[in-house]
């Protein structure tokens, strides 16, 4: 069991009428962490006596088993939707270095594709914003690899990065309402792979807003004045009409069944709705821990909480014994950046 | 495709909750136990009294299990095709209109019903499509039955049972009425076409069936 994280000044919580406003977003947290571990972990499909083990130790980890028979009958229903798990697990991948990697190579791969596409709807509509996207993998890329060397970007370089990867994000989204047939594959994964970068930039941009500028502010909001309609672009991807477009896609072009394109179209959505509750739960504990270091710790102390959660799981099924569950267990651990 | 694959991958697929939904729209109306009490019926217990009512009409109706999917699939096309828009005709030396959304999906389902070897996928399919856009008919506020749904919702979320039940069942009721014939030639009806063991009543309860089993394919979180 992980040492109880320390909040020190511990007077400094009572502004919080609700005490539980923490250990909600802690509880919230750790179970996002074994959500994407189940999702990673299934998506790996092992066949026969592992996968026998790993539904054990999955079931172990979520103590029920309602849940997991949802999980594996969907699962086992989205086999073709392999290629787009990278992206479900979007949100941790780009928020560390070697996550990011992962990322970043797939979507160089088709960062020409989707410049191209941006290239043709631009000349149609006289756009004045200049993004392309190879840029904003490229800035990402070099933001991530600012806070490992603790060289870290300004508020000003942060806000320019956002900004960057909203207006990309927005005319990614102009671009598939239009109905462009061809590309749309590329385009979905670029549009949830810059909403999961948007979302870690805007929450390191967040914090070091608050920190530089909260006893400057006096009334009124303590963030950036364009935060709300930083935000509103996450509401373009749950609009019901942009939904319709996923699920047809889904249907039409994917050729996925009903059910496949209720786990497709539904996990991206659920996607999205995590991005939000982070970003705003980021801005809760900023308000509250009120330090870079505090904040540190508190991340450092929901990860190393999940990853003993789930190995202890793995221990009890007597599944780390078996090679081929070990090696899935470490690679998923990996990719979800619970790993040391 | 056999009564007792349908069931497997329906009845034994599906939560607690789904099952009692089953059990409460099923045993009583359609399904009866001559000694077993309504708390004491198993998963099992319906699943065997779904098998022997299918096996039942098949001996009623003289035909099998797959002409029963077939008529069901034919009576829920008769209930919805009229109110789906028509494919746009494209004009001369322009660009091809683009086709209604409800169209789009219709003739998905129609792909479905039309399969060559009728899977499990493409019964569920069709059930789906076929009930997303008759909840968007009876949500038309107009008694005009000739209007047409513009959209639909794709989601499980507006499914109405007892509209989706009754609107059927209206539909059957039209199908079953015999036809007016001179007297000298009244047409007497066959015994065989009245009473449960049909496959109108078989198409009501595969759709009370689909739509257990459609519901309870909910995301797990």
């Amino acid at each position: 069991m992980s040492d109880v994280l320390h909040i020190s000044p511990v007077p400094e919580l009572k502004h919080f009428l609700n005490k539980d406003n923490i250990l909600e977003i802690v509880v919230r947290g750790k179970k996002k962490k074994f959500k994407y571990f189940q999702k990673v972990a299934f998506d790996k499909q092992p066949q026969g006596e592992e996968k026998k083990l790993l539904e054990k130790a999955v079931n172990l980890l979520e103590k029920g088993d309602s849940t997991l028979k949802k999980n594996t009958k969907l699962i086992s229903q989205i086999s073709k939707l392999q290629k787009f798990s990278i992206v479900l697990d979007g949100l941790n991948l780009c928020a560390t270095c070697a996550g990011f990697a992962i990322m970043s190579k797939k979507l160089d791969e088709l960062s020409t594709q989707i410049n191209q596409i941006i290239g043709v709807v631009k000349a149609g509509h006289e756009v004045q914003a200049d993004y392309e996207f190879k840029k904003v993998i490229s800035e990402h890329s070099n933001m991530l690899d600012s806070r490992k060397t603790q060289k870290y970007y300004t508020e000003e370089e942060m806000r320019k990065l956002v900004d960057l990867e909203f207006n990309a994000l927005n005319m990614m989204i102009d671009v598939f309402m239009k109905d462009l047939t061809e590309g749309a594959d590329s385009l979905l994964f670029s549009i949830y792979s810059l909403a999961s970068m948007l979302a870690v930039s805007l929450k390191y941009f967040d914090e070091q807003y608050y920190l530089n500028n909260k006893e400057a502010i006096k009334t009124g909001s303590v963030w950036h004045s364009s935060h709300d309609s930083w935000m509103a672009v996450y509401e373009r991807l749950l609009d019901p009409q942009y939904i319709e477009k996923l699920q047809d896609h889904g249907s039409f072009v994917l050729k996925l069944s009903t059910l496949e394109t209720d786990a497709y179209y539904q996990g991206l959505e659920a996607q999205v709705r995590d991005l939000v509750e982070d970003i705003k739960d980021n801005q809760t504990l900023v308000e509250v821990l009120e330090s870079r270091e505090l904040m540190s710790a508190f991340d450092d102390y929901v990860e190393e909480n999940a990853a003993e959660d789930i190995k202890k799981a793995f221990e009890e099924t007597g599944a780390m014994d078996n090679g081929e569950v070990a090696r899935i267990y470490e690679e998923t651990m990996k990719q979800v950046a619970l790993a040391g | 495709m056999v009564a007792k694959q349908f069931i497997e991958e329906t009845i034994f697929t599906m939560s607690e909750s789904s099952i009692g939904t089953l059990k409460t729209r099923l045993i009583g109306p359609y399904l009866s136990c001559s000694f077993l009490d309504d708390n004491d019926i198993s998963t099992t217990i319906l699943a065997e009294k779904l098998c022997d009512y299918f096996e039942k009409v098949e001996l009623n109706m003289d035909d099998d299990f797959d002409k029963a999917i077939s008529k069901y699939m034919s009576y829920w096309d008769d209930l919805v095709d009229a109110r789906i828009p028509k494919e746009p005709q494209a004009k001369k030396g322009s660009p091809a209109p683009e086709m209604p959304r409800p169209r789009k999906y219709y003739n998905l389902a129609i792909e479905h019903k039309n399969a060559e070897n009728m899977t499990m996928t493409d019964i569920v399919d069709f059930s789906r499509i076929m009930m997303c856009l008759q909840t968007a008919v009876l949500q038309l506020s107009g008694n005009d039955k000739s209007e047409t749904i513009s959209d639909f919702d794709f989601s499980t979320k507006g499914f109405d049972l007892d509209a989706i039940l009754a609107s059927l069942k209206e539909s059957l009721a039209e199908d079953k009425k015999p036809p007016i014939v001179p007297g000298f030639l009244k047409k007497v009806i066959n015994p065989s076409q009245s009473g449960i063991y049909t496959f109108n009543t078989c198409t009501e309860i595969i759709t009370v069936m689909m739509y257990a089993f459609i519901t309870d394919a909910e995301m797990g979180e």
